[in-house]
């Protein structure tokens, strides 16, 4: 199978080419000799008409009569038909006397071999025959058709019926036309191949300038590296159909690139978090290496390496869950959950963090039972109360609210915090996105929350949406999808 | 020597003034970009420390309004590794980058480079008549013998020999000897002249009645 496009549309133009020349070239033959021997057909029938023509005075009216055989045909002598009237004997003198219409002579003044013709009474006796005629009478031609063409090889005949049901033939070799057929068959073919070959150089420059801009796009798209994403695909001076792959290939890099770069980032952004605790550890151990301490000031090294250990754990955990979560890997659990009461721990887990604040947390609502995963769920809850209570001021306050609506069970978390830039809020669920450079490092905050909690609700079926003001705080409302018959726990079906 | 460390990471700026303390270097440190801006135009320090992801005001805020006025060596401490952040890190006026996680001694020896450097010394070892000060190992010897000097004495013969043959003021002692949070009674100085003139002769200090002190005048 030839591989190359080029190659490809060549072989189908070959054979396109082959099937149209040799149809036109076996066309134009079969149509040159029809065409060439109806002319001959033609003038072999004027010649017998004339020959019919000129035998007619000698045929009386309603004779059915055969024509006499010629007397001079020896072994029948002596025992031939009864004698002749007078007429009749007229008529043989005549038929005896017949030649090839002058007309027809002229025609062929130096053919090699003369036309010939012969005359056959109704019993089937040459009366008459003239140069190359055949000895046997051909059949005899029905009224209605009054004459056919009686073939030998290498000869044109035509019968007509003439006079007392009289045969007559005349007929001439064709060995000439044949030759020119031949001749011209020759040159048919020779031009067929002519234009075939003609053609497929053809072919195969239109192929090569079709396909140019396939090498041009090509030369592009192998352009393109990791370390450079600038260029593009040409539309504007591509031919139509090809600027519509421009395009699409275009939207695809576009996307790729976009993607690339976020994948930098990120990669970025994670090494640059495992720095900063990394760093903690390398300097605390180098730092405790330098002089003896006491076994205080070890403890002590010991216990900050542990907090810097803690945060990359954190870190790589946030990275895991977020990994499942891209691949779409995210073991959840499906159970009963009730909102409510993951509401209820998250807060009961930070109590401490909220009395540090010097935050309020109130939970109001009603039971908001759902089919899901309640550790991740609650996980959810920490990150977006947590969030509030930091976030907050002195004296604030964090509003946690659960209830059903439109059969999803919602959880809402209010605070009357330092809010959301409206240009940083559109970011705030991706990954290492951080409003303030780094307010969130005081908290440990490794700025993977947020893309963690959406991550989780989204695998629930769920979605978790922000709506902020500057200065006056932040609502997160997350909802999942509600168990159908809001009953309670413990259904195991 | 004193030094400014700004870096807001609460963990690893305990490290690196722990370390510089016990070099001897008076260190003076900023957990935001806006406390650190602000002691950075305040005091003349021989080296700032400088993160770059800083809250309220960023390393690069900091660096370019410092300096519009100051001369003095900053060395970037950051977790931000790319070629372009160092580029633009070196470029905004930083003499010197470092990524973290990184070695503790690495940051002293380019903190001893910069100052040296900014003191217009190449060389590492001061020699000083029979008194060599070898600012590389933090020593000093006399006759080729080693004296043993205390971190803060070290760090006053260092700051005199940096600015050998030019008066050193009382303040100046102070302000490169002593941190934010020493007990800088005024009489200390005088107890560690006392000190160091009985290690390396006592004519080794100068004294310009008035003005402050001399090496090698």
């Amino acid at each position: 199978m030839v591989k190359s496009l080029r190659g490809r549309w060549l072989a189908w133009l070959a054979a396109l080419l082959a099937a149209v020349l040799g149809g036109f070239g076996l066309a134009l033959y079969a149509e040159s000799r029809k065409a060439r021997f109806d002319e001959v057909d033609a003038e072999l029938l004027a010649a017998a008409r004339v020959l019919e023509g000129s035998m007619r005075p000698f045929s009386g009216p309603a004779s059915d009569r055969p024509l006499s055989p010629p007397p001079f045909k020896g072994k029948d002598k002596g025992k031939g038909p009864p004698p002749l009237p007078p007429q009749e004997l007229d008529r043989e003198r005549m038929i005896r006397g017949l030649g090839l219409p002058r007309a027809f002579r002229d025609r062929y003044p130096d053919i090699e071999v003369p036309p010939y013709f012969a005359v056959w009474n109704a019993d089937g006796h040459r009366l008459k025959a003239m140069g190359d005629a055949p000895d046997e009478r051909p059949e005899e031609p029905n009224i209605e058709d009054t004459y056919y063409h009686y073939h030998r090889p290498g000869r044109h005949e035509v019968v007509v019926l003439g006079p007392n049901r009289a045969i007559i033939l005349v007929g001439r070799s064709v060995e000439r036309e044949l030759a020119q057929l031949h001749s011209l068959a020759w040159r048919i073919t020779l031009t067929g191949l002519a234009i075939f070959g003609v053609g497929l150089l053809g072919g195969w420059w239109v192929a090569g300038r079709a396909i140019r801009p396939i090498a041009a796009m090509n030369e592009t798209a192998a352009g393109i590296t990791a370390d450079n994403w600038s260029r593009r695909m040409e539309v504007a001076g591509a031919p139509t159909e090809l600027a519509g792959l421009a395009g699409a290939v275009n939207t695809m890099l576009d996307r790729l690139e976009a993607g690339f770069v976020q994948q930098v980032r990120f990669t970025a952004d994670a090494s640059h978090e495992l720095r900063t605790p990394l760093a903690v550890m390398m300097s605390h151990l180098e730092l405790a290496r330098t002089q003896p301490r006491s076994a205080e000031e070890y403890q002590q090294t010991l216990a900050t390496c542990e907090r810097a250990a803690r945060r990359m754990k954190s870190l790589t955990d946030g990275l895991l869950t977020l990994a499942r979560v891209d691949s779409g890997k995210l073991e959840l659990a499906a159970e009963s959950v009730d909102l409510h009461d993951v509401a209820e721990e998250a807060i009961a887990l930070l109590t401490r963090l909220a009395e540090d604040h010097r935050v309020t947390v109130t939970l109001a609502g009603d039971a908001a039972p759902a089919q899901g995963d309640a550790d991740r769920l609650t996980q959810v809850a920490v990150n977006l109360i947590s969030n509030a209570i930091h976030y907050n001021r002195p004296g604030g306050t964090v509003t946690v609210t659960t209830g059903m609506a439109d059969n999803s069970a919602v959880m809402t978390i209010t605070d009357t915090g330092v809010g959301i830039a409206a240009e940083s809020l559109p970011h705030v669920f991706e990954r290492f996105f951080r409003a303030d450079a780094s307010r969130a490092r005081d908290r440990g905050g490794n700025g993977l929350g947020l893309a963690i909690s959406r991550g989780i609700v989204e695998a629930h079926g769920g979605n978790i949406e922000v709506r902020s003001t500057l200065g006056a705080g932040s609502t997160f409302t997350v909802s999942v999808p509600g168990a159908r018959d809001g009953g309670p726990p413990n259904d195991e079906s | 020597m004193r030094v400014l460390v700004v870096e807001d990471d609460p963990d690893l700026r305990q490290a690196v003034v722990r370390a510089l303390s016990e070099d001897g270097y008076a260190v003076d440190f900023a957990s935001d970009g806006a406390d650190g801006l602000s002691k950075a135009m305040s005091w003349e320090y021989d080296a700032v420390v400088l993160d770059l992801m800083l809250p309220e005001v960023d390393g690069w805020e900091l660096l370019r309004r410092f300096r519009k006025t100051k001369k003095t060596p900053v060395l970037i401490l950051t977790a931000r590794d790319a070629v372009g952040d160092r580029v633009r890190g070196l470029d905004a006026g930083a003499d010197d980058y470092l990524v973290k996680p990184f070695a503790l001694n690495e940051l002293r020896a380019r903190l001893r480079s910069l100052i040296r450097r900014a003191a217009g010394q190449a060389h590492p070892a001061i020699t000083i008549g029979d008194v060599v000060v070898d600012t590389a190992a933090r020593k000093v010897a006399r006759h080729g013998k080693p004296v043993t000097l205390t971190a803060r004495e070290y760090a006053l013969v260092e700051l005199l020999a940096m600015h050998r043959g030019k008066i050193v003021t009382r303040t100046m002692i102070y302000d490169h000897i002593f941190g934010e949070d020493d007990d800088s009674l005024s009489n200390l100085i005088d107890v560690h002249i006392s000190h160091v003139r009985k290690k390396l002769g006592k004519d080794f200090i100068e004294t310009r009645r008035g003005l402050g002190y001399v090496i090698d005048g």
